[in-house]
């Protein structure tokens, strides 16, 4: 027989799709993929926190291919439209190739609106004196100008290397990661509830559950491929239910049994109207809450993370997140007053939706899976609202098992694997250590072969707080890897740019394109990206994954694990710590940072033998070590040495094989479900649950209030402007908006606004207008139909688009104890431009 | 060349509506469907960019709650050539 090419690969594309929606095709026999001699292997997706597995096919040297895998077991052979196009984000034309300096003719000038190619010496040779310049061994703790921004985009040893460098090397926790936009909220309000980071269920509850919530998640366009999971279980599940929560409709509403839009901010009031219901109608779980709980309010009006001398901040009466132990009877007596009408008259949701919601919760009989991400950690009471889901989790028992899970979705591809776990931010080290606790800085120490006193005691500058450090002139020396915070952070006009720009400033960027926060650097370092070196992510089911270097980067980029590495030689111990703390350490003040923290004999101790078979491996080759293995190998040594256990991975060569393990991993084997007795390895038997994190293997329900939003809509400015994400682009849209098809898909941003809120303004669809704040005004078009509906008095806007910089608009309010901004919530007017 | 393949997913009442908009698309194919609400789809079309916007409009159907991609194959070189199975 012979077909044409055509028709066989259209047959083979069929079969693909077929196999993956369970079902087979009519009088087709499967044809083996002939492949062009393409070879292939397994990746991890370059994009969000879903985390799903692709197979990469590679031919003379470049990445041709790329495919859903379906032995992944995240994703089954899916793939979302930006996964569909991985393999082109590494080929967009502007890739850079050359450090480049601001400057003409090689020669530094900040004032400059140039940029000149120079060495990788040349580069490293500026910003060590630039480092040097700031560093002053002797100053007092926590004096230091030196910083840098990360990512939840690094690879593990990425973050790891870094987190060292700057902790133990700079002696600066002046760190942190791009993650602190994204998911700090999710991780305080873990660690005050559970002591531990990260949820404690999986991706299996998308088919385990009875019903789903989703708390101002939009997972049909920012989490596609659970959306496709969870739209699966709904239409195959007799009486299985789909709740959706959100600030204007949204494509997630087409699935939608009970779809609610409510006033921004009042998420808190609805969580507590729940816990309220739950208790009046005796719904709670008697004996869980006995045995599993503690009761505990929060410290309330504490502000809204703006500067100190903000009207909002001085006006404030309460400070911080201290907890208070009180009665199962006062937790019932505080979330009394949250009836159902105050409820309905705060978040405008007609009282039949939120009572069907309050009951669904309540009904003993069904298992939930509730699902958040941005709505609730973007949210100046971040902390406060992650926490009021997971009390209805705990009144209700509903957690810990299989389909009652409340389930933090993250953004990043390993906001959890690298931002969270190995510690990159101001305040943290590997395997859920802080800096403030002395005991687990001396663990830190101690596998770090570093003397005691090295890592400094006190949190570093968050995110936030960098951008005003900067513009303030007090943190000098800068370097951001695998970031576009420029485009990324809030209140742009009044706080980032100014902070780039300070001429007291140095700030290094690396990037494998020129973005916005690029082109706002003083020197540009070109990074090889994603398949151009080895990597590992973790996803947000504690699901580790490794890939192997499938090609090498274009020019002379290379990869933020290198660039740290290699610039660690730079510096002498006598640079950089005080004469004590070198005496103490018994090392000679002549010894690199680079010979005391990766050439230590334990980062350095596998051999290129041991390197991936086939495969290159750029760093390890330059080094003379398989660096990935032995940072990765170093890193585990806290999991299974330290001072908090449950967060034990696999060994390094497992990862290469398997389709990626769910942490801990214990003999082999990954934890599905954790704190429950016969899933997890760490609850014994007859303890049947316990959270562990906490001293007395309690989980804690908090009490929180609701509180308003740090600006709303006034008589100027007439409406909310809540800011987001749109299916085909991922966030800053620096890899995604290079991709031609993507590009063209969706080309610019525009306003989502109602149509009776258009005419009212005199303008019609499409038309031009200005977005105008306190801070800052955009120029965008308006859109009255499309994907999504906002109600009258919201507008929503994407951020992606590097022409339209949205967060010139935005208002840098954070959450007081998260440190993480409220991108959701500010006032703005719209006019005809 | 592009062909690519994809599962629409739409619920059960609506595959007759949506899988007949789809057939009525330009290289756009529908191979099967099931009793769950699933399409089984192929895209064939000279261009990548035309195959995205494709995929951008399939999302505008109504009825249609999520579109997943499985398989790609893009050439503009070597289209229709003849091989023996």
């Amino acid at each position: 027989m012979t077909i044409s090419r055509r028709d066989f690969i259209k047959t083979q594309a069929a079969i693909a799709a077929a196999t993956a929606a369970g079902t087979t095709l009519p009088n087709i026999k499967n044809a083996d993929a002939a492949t062009d001699d393409i070879r292939w292997d397994k990746g991890a997706c370059r994009f969000c926190g879903t985390g799903c597995g692709v197979l990469v096919g590679t031919k003379n040297g470049r990445v041709v291919a790329t495919q859903g895998d379906p032995d992944a077991p995240v994703n089954k052979g899916l793939n979302c439209i930006k996964g569909y196009f991985l393999s082109k984000i590494m080929y967009g034309k502007d890739r850079l190739t050359k450090p480049l300096l601001r400057g003409t003719g090689g020669k530094f000038d900040k004032a400059s609106k140039e940029f000149s190619e120079i060495s990788w010496d040349q580069a490293f040779d500026i910003m060590a004196e630039k480092w040097k310049a700031a560093i002053d061994p002797e100053a007092p703790e926590g004096a230091t100008k030196v910083g840098m921004f990360g990512s939840g985009q690094w690879t593990v040893w990425e973050g790891y290397a870094a987190s060292k460098f700057m902790k133990a090397g700079l002696r600066s926790n002046n760190i942190d990661p791009n993650a602190r936009h994204c998911m700090a909220s999710a991780v305080g309000a873990f660690m005050r509830a559970f002591g531990i980071d990260e949820p404690m269920g999986c991706y299996d509850d998308l088919e385990h559950a009875d019903a789903f919530v989703l708390w101002g998640a939009n997972m049909a366009e920012m989490h596609p491929i659970l959306w496709s999971r969870l739209t699966n279980t709904r239409l195959t599940k007799e009486g299985c239910e789909v709740h959706v929560l959100s600030t204007f409709e949204h494509r997630s509403f087409e699935l939608a049994d009970n779809g609610m839009v409510f006033t921004p901010q009042t998420d808190l009031a609805i969580l507590n109207y729940i816990a309220n219901y739950i208790i009046q109608n005796k719904a709670y779980n008697t004996d869980f809450i006995g045995k599993h709980v503690n009761f505990t309010k929060t410290v309330t009006d504490i502000g809204y993370g703006l500067r100190p001398d903000h009207p909002l901040e001085t006006a404030k009466k309460g400070s911080g997140g201290a907890l208070t132990k009180i009665s199962f009877e006062e937790y019932a007596a505080s979330v009394a007053e949250y009836t159902l009408e105050k409820a309905v008259e705060l978040s405008g949701v007609p009282a039949d939706k939120l009572e069907r919601l309050a009951k669904l919760y309540a009904d003993p009989t069904k298992k939930i899976s509730s699902y958040w991400t941005m709505g609730f950690n973007q949210h100046t009471r971040g902390v406060w609202v992650n926490g009021l889901l997971y009390n209805v989790h705990l009144l209700t028992g509903k957690i810990s098992e299989p389909g009652n899970s409340p389930f933090s979705l993250t953004g990043q591809p390993s906001a959890c694997g690298t931002a969270r776990e190995v510690g990159t931010f101001a305040h943290r080290l590997p395997a859920d250590l802080v800096v403030m606790n002395e005991q687990h800085r001396a663990a830190a120490e101690k596998i770090w072969k570093v003397p005691v006193g090295v890592i400094p005691a006190k949190p570093g500058y968050h995110a936030v707080l960098q951008n005003r450090m900067l513009k303030d002139g007090k943190l000098n020396a800068y370097w951001v890897q695998c970031t576009n915070n420029m485009q990324a952070a809030a209140n742009m006009n009044e706080e980032s740019y100014p902070g780039y720009r300070n001429p007291k400033n140095f700030i290094v960027v690396s990037d494998p394109y020129p973005t916005v926060t690029a082109m706002a650097a003083d020197l540009i370092l070109p990074t090889a990206m994603w398949m151009e070196k080895e990597g590992a992510y973790g996803n947000a089911e504690r699901r580790t994954q490794f890939w192997r270097q499938q090609v090498d980067g274009p020019g002379e980029s290379k990869s933020d694990v290198w660039q740290v590495v290699e610039f660690s030689k730079r510096f002498k111990l006598a640079d950089v710590w005080p004469q004590a703390v070198i005496a103490a350490s018994g090392y000679s003040a002549d010894k690199s940072l680079y010979e005391v923290l990766y050439a230590n004999g334990q980062v350095d101790k596998f051999g290129l033998d041991q390197l991936q078979k086939g495969f290159n491996n750029s760093e390890s080759k330059d080094f003379g070590f398989y660096l990935q293995k032995g940072l990765f190998e170093e890193y585990r040594r806290f999991q299974f040495e330290g001072p908090k256990p449950g967060h034990e991975m696999a060994e390094f060569e497992v990862y290469h094989q398997a389709r990626g393990l769910r942490w801990p991993v214990i003999d082999g084997k990954e934890t599905l479900w954790r704190f429950r007795e016969g899933y997890d390895p760490h609850v014994k038997k007859g303890e049947e649950v316990k959270f562990y994190g906490k001293p007395d293997g309690k989980a804690n329900i908090i009490f929180a209030p609701y509180e308003p939003a740090a600006e709303s809509p006034d008589n100027e400015y007439d409406l909310w402007l809540s800011t987001g994400r749109v299916l085909e682009h991922w966030h800053s849209g620096s890899m995604t908006q290079r991709v031609p098809e993507l590009h063209r898909a969706y080309p610019s941003a525009q306003i989502f606004m109602h149509p009776d809120d258009a005419d009212s303004r005199g303008l019609r669809r499409g038309d031009e207008v200005k977005v105008i704040t306190r801070r800052g005004e955009v120029l965008t078009r308006v859109e009255t139909r499309g994907r999504n509906k906002p109600p009258k008095g919201l507008i929503f806007m994407p951020w992606f688009d590097a022409g339209q910089l949205t967060n010139k608009l935005t208002l840098d309010a954070t959450d007081p104890l998260s440190k993480e901004t409220d991108y959701k919530k500010c006032a703005c007017k719209v006019v005809k431009a | 060349m592009s062909i690519s393949s994809l599962v629409i997913q739409t619920r059960p009442e609506n595959v007759a509506n949506v899988e007949s908009t789809l057939s009525a698309m330009n290289g756009v194919e529908v191979h099967t469907t099931t009793k769950e609400g699933n399409l089984v789809v192929t895209v064939d079309l000279p261009e990548d960019a035309q195959a995205a916007d494709a995929f951008s409009r399939f999302a505008e159907i109504k009825g249609v709650i999520n579109t997943s991609l499985i398989f790609n194959y893009f050439d503009n070189d070597n289209a229709d050539k003849e091989l023996a199975q």
